[in-house]
């Protein structure tokens, strides 16, 4: 049985305590969905009839954006529904999806980058990742003022957007890997300002998303150079991650969920104007004249990221040395297995070939 | 847009709590820690809610990091909380003085108060960069209005038989001030500053939300990211202590400024 979420028993212990009754607990949120199989059995039992696809949620990080377009096409082409799920996304922290993943609270799966796989694991939160998504780390340093090199860095003032997650573990990569002394860069937290930030001089150079900040500033008439830190440090990166009980229970639906996704993204890479005119169907803003073209651009520019011969592969020796990267940075205490971060096997069995 | 006529009554200080008033905050939150240990356990999952004794075992074992953070924290709010009071009293007297200027003012602010503060945060990230000073103005913002409507209620409920007498012995407008309109104003200033001094806080946080690698919500936000929820809820907890002394504080000078009265 699914544990109720906190919110439910907080509420439930605390109206007890006060009333002296107790109050019964609302059914709780993320019910195990039933396998094709089982539903199959007694809907051709009973009636004959094709069995309704099984809703359920994957949690995309913040907002909807274009850079979710194989998603959106995966949906709106039926590819999850062809493998018996109504899929839908909800947006949100994706610390928070984390825990209501692995606790099976409403949510079948989710989308996140790689790293947040070990720091749950090593924090014994139960979840894996089943496929890639990013196979190459998205994160970069970018500027107006000519840096170009990680040596250039060196006595400047870089922006970072926090003092955790991938953009700044990305950060502590690079410095690492080009022996750049910390002390010797000025940073600066500046939440998701990136773009003012450079706009105004307040930094040299900024930490950001390859798709998003160079594509914005060279949208401004803006000279822009970037340092990819993937060349220094591919550190492991955005996937589709579920509940380790989901992998047990019912791998039917990690295999439609894989499937579909790989489906979404060969078709994205293949006709990304057809993808993104699907993405603009979930985010009409991004179809306002004043901001298509960049959107479009937006879109272009995260294909390189995506695209791989073998769509979705899991690379265990980048998530070992990831892991090991971690421990380095005093984030975790021991590595987690690889056994325990990954399983590749329903990415094997969905044949989905770019 | 008129504010309602404050009742014209005078003030006591609050009675200080005697007797078995005084266990009433311990026992409080010792019914509250049981309650969370209780439906912890009951849980039994870590990552969504950690016990009591382990969130304690970490607020010791961090007790340095979560006081230095705590420190800039102390800080964002005490300038925000000052500036945003300064400026409301100011504002406050001048309204308190003027329908005109209440007909201009007190509609523009009132609507401010629809739009939430983390919609307008990264605005004020451009303009005051990322530092303290956004920080600062977080903190500023969300203590404006109730410290204004405060002060206008509280100088407008003064009776107006004191004000004409003022005008017969030819007092001043300073002498006014002082010796009429902030004693009798105190009473509802103060409650004012109670509800402030604790709203500050969420603004600083928010402010450290936003973007900041130092402070309880820069520090609840790294916790939160690496799943070390024993270390995020001792930052809450250090967070709630905070907002109770400076409530506690504010109901001290509540209690011995309005003393003898």
């Amino acid at each position: 049985m699914r544990r109720p979420s906190v919110p439910t028993l907080l509420c439930g212990a605390a109206a007890a305590t006060l009333l002296g009754c107790s109050v019964p607990s609302p059914a709780p949120n993320g019910t195990p969905a039933p396998t094709r199989e089982g539903w199959q059995t007694e809907a051709v039992a009973t009636l004959g009839a094709t069995p309704a696809p099984v809703p359920l949620s994957i949690g995309l990080p913040f907002r909807p954006d274009v850079q979710f377009a194989p998603w959106y096409v995966a949906a709106a082409r039926g590819y999850f529904a062809e493998g018996g799920y109504s899929v839908s996304f909800e947006y949100g922290d994706e610390s928070a999806f984390v825990r209501r993943v692995a606790a099976r609270d409403g949510l079948a799966a989710m989308v996140a980058s790689g790293e947040q796989v070990i720091l749950a694991r090593a924090k014994e939160i139960p979840v894996t990742y089943v496929a890639t998504w990013y196979q190459r780390f998205p994160v970069v340093v970018v500027s107006t003022t000519g840096i170009g090199t990680p040596a250039d860095l060196v006595g400047r003032t870089v922006g970072l957007p926090a003092p955790s997650g991938a953009s700044f573990l990305g950060w502590q990569a690079l410095l690492g890997v080009n022996d750049i002394d910390p002390s010797s860069v000025t940073t600066e937290v500046i939440g998701f300002t990136q773009t003012e930030c450079l706009q105004l001089g307040r930094c040299d150079a900024a930490v950001g998303y390859a798709a998003n900040e160079p594509v914005q500033l060279r949208a401004q008439g803006l000279d822009v150079s970037v340092i990819e830190i993937a060349d220094s440090f591919n550190l492991v990166s955005n996937g589709l991650i579920v509940a380790q009980g989901v992998i047990d229970d019912s791998p039917d639906t990690v295999a439609a969920l894989v499937r579909g996704f790989l489906r979404g993204l060969a078709d994205t890479l293949a006709d990304p104007d057809a993808a993104f005119e699907i993405a603009l169907d979930v985010v009409p803003e991004a179809a306002d004249p004043a901001v298509r073209d960049v959107q479009r651009q937006v879109l272009a520019a995260s294909l390189p990221y995506w695209d791989a011969p073998e769509l979705g592969a899991i690379d265990a020796a980048a998530w070992a040395r990831s892991a090991e990267f971690l421990v380095a940075q005093g984030l975790i205490d021991e590595a987690p297995s690889t056994d325990e971060l990954i399983e590749p096997r329903f990415v094997d069995a969905a044949g989905v070939s770019r | 847009m008129a504010l309602p006529p404050a009742p014209i009554e005078s003030a006591r200080a609050p009675a200080p709590p005697r007797g078995a008033d005084w266990l009433a905050l311990p026992l409080g939150l010792v019914a509250l820690v049981a309650l969370w240990a209780v439906v912890a356990r009951r849980i039994d999952v870590p990552y969504l809610l950690p016990t009591p004794a382990d969130v304690f075992a970490s607020l010791v074992t961090n007790a340095d990091r979560i006081a230095w953070h705590a420190r800039y924290t102390l800080a964002e709010v005490l300038a925000g909380f000052g500036i945003g009071f300064a400026l409301a009293a100011t504002g406050g007297y001048a309204v308190a003085h003027s329908r005109l200027l209440e007909r201009l003012i007190l509609p523009p602010v009132v609507a401010s108060q629809a739009v939430p503060i983390v919609a307008v945060a990264p605005l004020l990230v451009y303009w005051f960069g990322a530092g303290m000073a956004v920080k600062v103005a977080a903190a500023a913002l969300i203590v404006f209005f109730p410290m204004l409507v405060s002060t206008v209620v509280g100088l407008r409920q003064i009776d107006p038989a004191f004000r004409e007498l003022m005008l017969i012995l030819s007092a001043s407008r300073w002498q006014t001030a002082l010796h009429l309109e902030i004693p009798a104003a105190l009473p509802v200033l103060l409650g004012g500053l109670r509800v402030g001094v604790t709203l500050s806080v969420i603004g600083a946080v928010v402010g450290e939300f936003l973007g900041s690698d130092r402070g309880l919500g820069s520090l609840v936000a790294v916790a939160n990211g690496s799943f070390n929820d024993d270390l995020m809820f001792a930052a809450l907890v250090t967070l709630v202590a905070l907002a109770m002394g400076l409530y506690g504080l504010a109901a001290l000078a509540e209690r011995v400024l309005l003393a003898n009265r």
